[in-house]
């Protein structure tokens, strides 16, 4: 019996493991990078209270919020083709997680903006410096930093959130062990493997964000 | 004269903080602005140097006027280039060293090369007492006397014509307070222009060449320091001065 787990665990190992480095990984990756983009476009929108286009964002931080992700994953990769668009699974998803998770992180940058104290615009407006100028260089690395262990998290939540795009179509480590499974009728351990892939994998990331934390601590918020 | 205002009004949900003051500053003059808490002075220097917006008054600055209700963010600029401010809390940017605090401004509005900046930076730094090995640190890793004396560095680093200080030692300990004091005291002593929001008789009596004495938004006595401290003309003030003295 033990023997038959062993042999099952090894055989498939790599097969599971490929598509997490190949697609999991790149997918969660990516989407977060284009997330950090939407999310402090948004954010800045909002903090500096620009008039129509905070009413769009709202908007979409109140849409993107209250609908669950696998709905919209349908909606792109399956509802949009009778429009016309026509996506290829893996790009499908990078958008669908870029503009879901640019909505959970806008909020949590927004809310680091407002924890900087005030006095901090104000000492730039006093030695002369532009609105950009103090966003980009005193506010915002301020308001990262304060989010940082924050947005940390929504990586590792990204990680284990990709294995819905199995749904659609998306070769990613999830959908490499369904297949496994479908052939060897083995559930159970299977699953298991995989999840302990993605513990795994969740652990390294903690660890980075971690170890970037150390690096930013030089100065104390 | 280097700063003057004239009719500031400045009302907060209702209360009129600021009802008409007036205000002149001659360069090389040291003008202390003291009175009872609540009095209207941080406002009235907030205002100056538009930090908050006044309902009306105007300014003279270099020998351009401004409106200080309506004042356009080129004009703002235009005047904060040419003016230091000092606050009560130092607001040191937190993401920055003490160098890279003092070189800010330098690198990123005056449009000097970092290697110069760098240079003036550790020069002023110098001159308020903070070294060079201090000059690394992070403002939290400094006292709070020392981050005030950072916070004046960057206010002068430029070269400004007038500094505003808004109670500078109130959130310091006496001895860390009597550090810089002393600073004051030789920015005074090398004529630099400064208008002093106090608390601290100790700071106005030894820097000031002019005190202005602020009650309700209005201001009550105004002239000589040697004069105001010794033979103040106003009950209210010799209340003041009495209770402060204690
Ligand atoms: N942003 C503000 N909103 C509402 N009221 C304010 C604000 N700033 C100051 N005030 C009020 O204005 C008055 C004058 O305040 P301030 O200028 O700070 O006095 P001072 O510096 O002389 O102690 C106080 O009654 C204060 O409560
Ligand atoms: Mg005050």
């Amino acid at each position: 019996m033990s023997e038959r787990i062993i042999e099952l665990v090894t055989d498939s190992f790599f097969n599971i493991l490929i598509p997490g480095l190949t697609a999991t990984i790149p997918l969660t990756v990516i989407s977060f990078a284009f997330a950090l983009v939407i999310a402090i476009a948004v954010a800045l929108i909002q903090f500096a209270d620009v008039k129509v286009l905070k009413e769009i964002t709202r908007f979409y931080v109140w849409v993107i919020r209250g609908t669950p992700l696998l709905v919209q994953l349908f909606v792109v990769f399956y509802g949009l083709p009778s429009i016309g668009v026509l996506l290829d699974p893996f790009p499908a998803a990078v958008i669908v997680f870029s503009i879901n998770e640019g909505a959970y992180c806008a909020e949590t940058i927004r809310a680091g903006l407002e924890a900087v104290p005030s006095g901090q615009m104000e000492a730039g407006e006093c030695i002369g410096m532009s609105y950009m100028q103090i966003m980009r260089r005193i506010l915002l690395p301020q308001a990262l930093r304060i989010a940082f262990p924050s947005l940390g998290n929504s990586v590792i939540s990204m990680i284990k959130d990709t294995s819905l795009a199995a749904n659609i179509t998306v070769t990613e480590m999830f959908m490499a062990t369904q297949r496994i499974v479908a052939r060897t009728y083995e559930p159970l351990i299977l699953y298991i493997e995989v999840g302990v892939i993605y513990l795994v994998f969740c652990t390294v990331f903690t660890r980075i964000e971690r170890w970037g934390e150390k690096k930013l601590g030089r100065y104390r918020i | 004269m280097i700063l003057s205002v004239e009719n500031v009004h400045k009302t907060f949900e209702g209360t009129e903080v600021l009802k008409g003051v007036s205000l002149c500053v001659d360069k090389g003059d040291v003008v202390s602005l003291i009175g009872p808490s609540g009095a209207g002075k941080t406002t009235l220097l907030r205002c100056i140097n538009f930090l908050e917006s006044a309902d009306s008054g105007t300014m003279e600055f270099a020998g351009r006027k401004y409106d200080m209700h309506n004042t356009h963010t080129k004009e703002k600029a235009e005047v904060r280039k040419r003016t230091g401010f000092v606050f009560q809390n130092f607001n040191l940017f937190r993401n920055k060293s003490a160098l890279e605090n003092v070189m800010e401004g330098l690198v990123v509005v005056r449009k000097k090369d970092r290697k110069e900046a760098e240079d003036i930076a550790f020069a002023t730094l110098s001159k308020v007492g903070i070294s060079t090995s201090l000059a690394s640190h992070y403002p939290s890793e400094l006292s709070g006397g020392q981050q005030q004396r950072v916070a004046i560095a960057r206010a002068i680093a430029s070269n400004p014509e007038i500094v505003y200080f808004d109670e500078p030692t109130s959130a310091l300990d006496p001895e860390l307070a009597a550090e810089v004091i002393s600073i004051m005291k030789m920015l005074a002593d090398e004529g630099m222009t400064m208008l002093v929001v106090t608390h601290s008789m100790e700071l106005a009596r030894s820097v000031s060449k002019q005190v202005v004495f602020l009650d309700h938004g209005v201001v009550i006595e105004r002239g000589n320091a040697d004069e105001f401290f010794s033979n103040p003309k106003e009950a209210r003030v010799r209340d003041f001065l009495s209770l402060e003295r204690v």
